[in-house]
C-alpha cells in the first residue's frame, strides 16, 4: 500500500519516528535478570535526533510537515514534546499498555497502522534505538510498507520530484544509493549535528498538536503486538562484563615500546 | 503540593544543559586562564532565546518566571561553568530588572530587545570601595545641569566593565545631609558606559578569571535625562525590588558549583585507589560528600520555594535571602570537600575542583555576605534589634 502525497516539485511530508529510552549513558544497573527501573533516567534515543534533524532541513528546503511518531507509556511524550519543540509540526503518540513487550515486529505493525493514515512522501528512523540496539523496526516498517529502505544513512544528497538520493557508507566505501519515494531511510549518527531546541521552540511546542491513540483507535488486535503477539522474547539481562584494569608501564620509552608490543602481539594477540 | 517540574521547566532544563555540555571544563580552564570574556557561551545563551528568559515577551522575551531563569542559571554552573558562566549572561538574563519594572516605554523598546537578544551587555555599577555593603552612602554623586546630569565618583569590583557597552549606575542625586533617610536620594541610571569619561581598570582576583572586575573612575560623565530610569531619588527603592530575584538566582548558581564539585568529587572517590581500596570506600571520605549531597537538596527546595513565591507574587525577602544564605554556603563547602576528597590533585589545576573552589567561594562574598543575611533574618523575622 503505497500512500504518496502529490510531492511533485511541492511539498515534502515527512514522518519521523521515535523513540523514548533508557537514558544508558547513566548507570544502566541489572539486578535478578532485569534492568533496575528506579531512579532510571529517560532520553530521545540519539539516532532518532539525527532523524529529526534530517527532517526539519528537508522541510526547510522543500517546505511540507514533519510528524514525529512514538510507541510508549506517558513519560515518551517527553520526548515528542522535545521533538516538537526542536521544530517538528505534529506529534502522534500510541500510549497503549497492550504495546508493552512488543518486539520490532510489533511495533512495525503498530507504525504501519499508524503512518498510512495520512498521507507521506518520506519516513526517517534512527537506524537502531538506544536500549536495544536492535536496528530492525525501520527495516520491518519499509517491508509492511511495501516502500524501499535505504539503512544507515550519512547524507540525504538530493530530492528531486519523486526521486531522493541518499548516500550510506559501507565496509567497502560509500554507497550511492537512489530511491523511488515514499520511502525508508535509517539515520546515521554521522547524517548531520542535531539542533538544539531554543526557548522559542520548548514555548511554542505545547500549543501544537499532539494526538494520542491507543490501538483501538488504529484498530489493531492487541493479541498481534506487544507481549503477546512478539515473536521474541527477552529471557534475561546479564550486566555487562566490568572493564579489567589496565597496565601502567613505565621506564625508558625503547625498551617499554618493545614490552608492549609484546604483550600485544603474544598476549592480545591483536595481529592476529 | 506539588514538587514536579512542568514538562516545560523540565524541556528547558534539560536543553540548557544540553547546550552547557558543549563547553566543558576545559573551556573554562583556558577562559579562566586566559582571562578573555566567554563570548561563545554568550552567543550560544543569545542564539537560543535563553537571554531572555525572563523579559516580557513584548520585548522579545520568553516571558518566564525567576523559577525557570533558576533553572537554567543552575544547569549553567552545574556544566563545570561555575562562576564564570553565570557571570558570563547573568546581566541579560536578570540585571535589567529595574528597567524591566521601571523604565519608562521608550527606554523598554530602545533596550530590552537588545538585552533579551545579546545585542548589548550591560554592567551593574553599584557598588564603591569606600562604602562597600553599606550601599546608601556612596560617595558618586549626579549632579543636575540642563539637560543632562554629570556625574563624578568611583565604583569598585564592577563585572563585565570590559566588554559591556552599557551601565545600570547608582549614584546620588540629593546630598545625604538633604534627605531624611538615606535610602532617598540615590538616582539609577541606565546609560552609555563612555570610556572617554570613565576610566575602566581591571582587578586581578583570586577566581573567575573569565568574567572581568574593574574598578571605575568617573569623571564628569555626562548623562542625559532621559537616561534616569525612574523618579529622580528612587533609584535605591528600585533597586531593592530586584533583590529578592537576584538572590535566588545566586542561590542557584551557587547550587550548581557544588553539584558539580560533587560528582568530580564521587566519580574520583570511585576511582582513586590508595591502601588496596577506594578512597571513596573509607567513611570519613564518603560522610562529607553525602553530607553535602542532603544539604544541597536543602538548598535547592529552599531556592525553588523562594522562587515560587516570588512568581505567585507572595513576599519573599526572608526566603529569597535564607536560599541565597544556604546555597552559598552549602555551595562553597560541597566544593571545599571535594577538593579535599582529591587531594593533592584537588590542588592541581588540571582537576578542576580547585576552580570550583575560587569561583564558589564568591557567592559567599558578592553580591551579599551571609554576616549581612543573617543580620537581615535577625531583624527582619525574628525582630531583633537592627545591627548594622
Ligand atoms: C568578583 C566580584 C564581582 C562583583 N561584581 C559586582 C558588580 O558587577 N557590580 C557591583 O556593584 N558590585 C559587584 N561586586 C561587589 C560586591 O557586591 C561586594 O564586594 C559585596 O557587596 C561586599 O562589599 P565589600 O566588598 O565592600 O565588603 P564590605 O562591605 O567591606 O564588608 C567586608 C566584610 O565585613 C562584613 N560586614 C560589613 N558590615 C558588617 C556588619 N554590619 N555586620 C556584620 N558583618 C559586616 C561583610 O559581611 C564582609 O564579610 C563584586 C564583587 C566581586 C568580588
Amino acid at each position: 500500500m503505497r500512500h504518496r502525497a502529490d510531492f511533485s516539485g511541492g511539498e515534502l511530508n515527512v514522518i519521523v519516528l521515535i523513540k523514548h529510552v533508557i537514558d544508558v549513558e547513566l548507570n544502566v544497573r541489572v539486578r535478578d535478570g532485569s534492568v533496575v527501573q528506579d531512579g532510571m533516567t529517560y532520553v530521545l534515543s540519539k539516532w532518532d535526533e539525527n532523524a529529526i534533524e534530517a527532517a526539519l532541513v528537508l522541510k526547510d528546503a522543500h517546505d511540507g510537515e514533519v510528524t514525529a511518531v512514538t510507541i510508549g507509556p506517558e513519560r515518551s511524550g517527553e520526548s515528542l514534546r522535545k521533538a516538537l519543540a526542536m521544530g517538528v509540526d505534529k506529534g502522534v503518540h500510541i500510549n497503549d499498555p497492550a504495546t508493552e513487550g512488543s518486539d520490532s515486529m510489533g511495533y512495525a505493525r503498530i507504525l504501519a497502522k499508524t503512518v498510512t493514515r495520512q498521507p507521506y512522501d518520506l519516513i526517517l528512523a534512527g537506524r537502531q534505538s538506544q536500549d536495544t540496539d536492535q536496528g530492525g523496526t525501520g527495516p520491518m516498517l519499509a517491508e509492511l510498507l511495501n516502500i524501499p529502505l535505504v539503512g544507515n544513512v550519512v547524507e540525504i544528497a538530493a530530492v528531486d520530484g519523486t526521486k531522493l538520493t541518499a548516500h550510506r557508507n559501507g565496509d567497502a566505501g560509500k554507497e550511492v544509493v537512489e530511491v523511488t519515494l515514499p520511502a525508508l531511510l535509517t539515520a546515521n549518527d554521522s547524517l548531520n549535528e542535531p539542533r538544539l531546541a531554543s526557548l522559542r521552540g520548548i514555548m511554542a511546542a505545547k500549543n501544537k498538536p499532539m494526538e494520542i491513540l491507543t490501538l483501538a483507535d488504529l484498530e489493531i488486535d492487541p493479541a498481534t503486538v506487544g507481549a503477546a503477539g512478539a515473536g521474541t522474547e527477552v529471557v534475561e539481562m546479564q550486566p555487562p562484563r566490568a572493564r579489567a584494569a589496565g597496565q601502567k608501564f613505565e621506564g625508558a620509552p625503547e625498551e617499554i615500546t618493545k614490552e608492549v608490543m609484546g604483550l600485544l602481539v603474544n598476549e592480545a594477540k591483536i595481529f592476529g | 503540593m506539588d514538587f514536579q517540574l512542568t514538562d516545560e521547566q523540565e524541556a528547558i532544563r534539560s536543553e540548557v544543559r544540553r547546550l552547557c555540555s558543549r563547553f566543558d571544563d576545559d573551556y573554562w580552564r583556558e577562559k579562566d586562564k586566559s582571562h578573555s570574556f566567554p563570548e561563545e557561551f554568550y552567543q550560544a545563551f543569545a542564539e537560543g532565546g535563553w537571554l531572555g528568559i525572563a523579559m516580557p515577551e513584548e520585548y522579545g522575551g520568553a516571558g518566564c518566571g525567576i523559577t525557570e531563569a533558576a533553572l537554567i542559571m543552575q544547569e549553567a554552573t552545574a556544566s563545570g561553568g561555575c562562576a564564570a558562566a553565570a557571570s558570563t549572561v547573568h546581566m541579560n538574563i536578570f540585571g535589567a530588572n529595574p528597567l524591566v519594572v521601571h523604565g519608562s516605554a521608550e527606554q523598554k523598546a530602545a533596550y530590552l530587545p537588545k538585552i533579551a537578544s545579546g545585542k548589548i551587555k550591560v554592567a551593574f555599577g553599584v557598588t564603591e570601595p569606600e562604602t562597600g555593603l553599606d550601599t546608601t552612602h556612596l560617595k558618586t554623586k549626579a549632579v543636575r545641569k540642563g539637560d543632562h546630569f554629570v556625574v563624578d565618583g568611583r565604583k569598585v569590583w564592577i563585572s563585565t566593565a570590559q566588554v559591556a557597552s552599557k551601565i545600570l549606575l547608582l549614584a546620588r542625586t540629593t546630598p545625604l545631609e538633604q534627605v531624611s533617610r538615606s535610602t532617598e536620594g540615590l538616582s539609577l541610571f541606565f546609560t552609555d558606559l563612555d570610556r572617554k569619561r570613565i576610566d575602566v581598570r581591571e582587578i586581578d582576583k583570586c577566581g573567575r578569571g573569565a568574567v572581568d572586575s574593574n574598578e571605575l573612575f568617573i569623571d564628569g560623565l555626562e548623562v542625559p535625562v532621559e537616561d534616569l530610569i525612574g523618579e529622580e531619588g528612587k533609584g535605591f527603592r528600585y533597586l531593592l525590588d530586584g533583590l529578592n530575584p537576584e538572590r535566588i538566582l545566586v542561590a542557584a548558581e551557587s547550587i550548581g558549583i557544588g553539584r558539580v564539585a560533587l560528582d568530580r568529587a564521587a566519580r574520583y572517590a570511585k576511582e582513586r585507589v590508595v591502601f588496596g581500596r577506594p578512597i571513596g570506600q573509607n567513611q570519613s571520605v564518603q560522610h562529607p560528600l553525602a553530607d553535602s549531597w542532603v544539604r544541597l537538596q536543602a538548598a535547592e527546595l529552599l531556592v525553588l520555594k523562594a522562587a515560587w513565591m516570588y512568581d505567585n507574587g507572595h513576599p519573599c525577602g526572608a526566603e529569597a535571602n535564607a536560599a541565597k544564605y544556604l546555597a552559598a554556603e552549602t555551595g562553597f563547602q560541597a566544593a571545599d570537600r571535594a577538593m579535599q576528597t582529591l587531594g593533592g590533585f584537588g590542588y592541581s589545576r588540571e582537576y578542576h575542583v580547585e576552580r570550583y573552589w575560587r569561583e564558589a567561594k564568591l557567592f559567599r562574598i558578592a553580591p551579599i555576605s551571609p554576616e549581612l543575611i543573617l543580620c537581615y533574618i535577625a531583624e527582619r523575622v525574628l525582630g531583633l534589634p537592627r545591627s548594622y
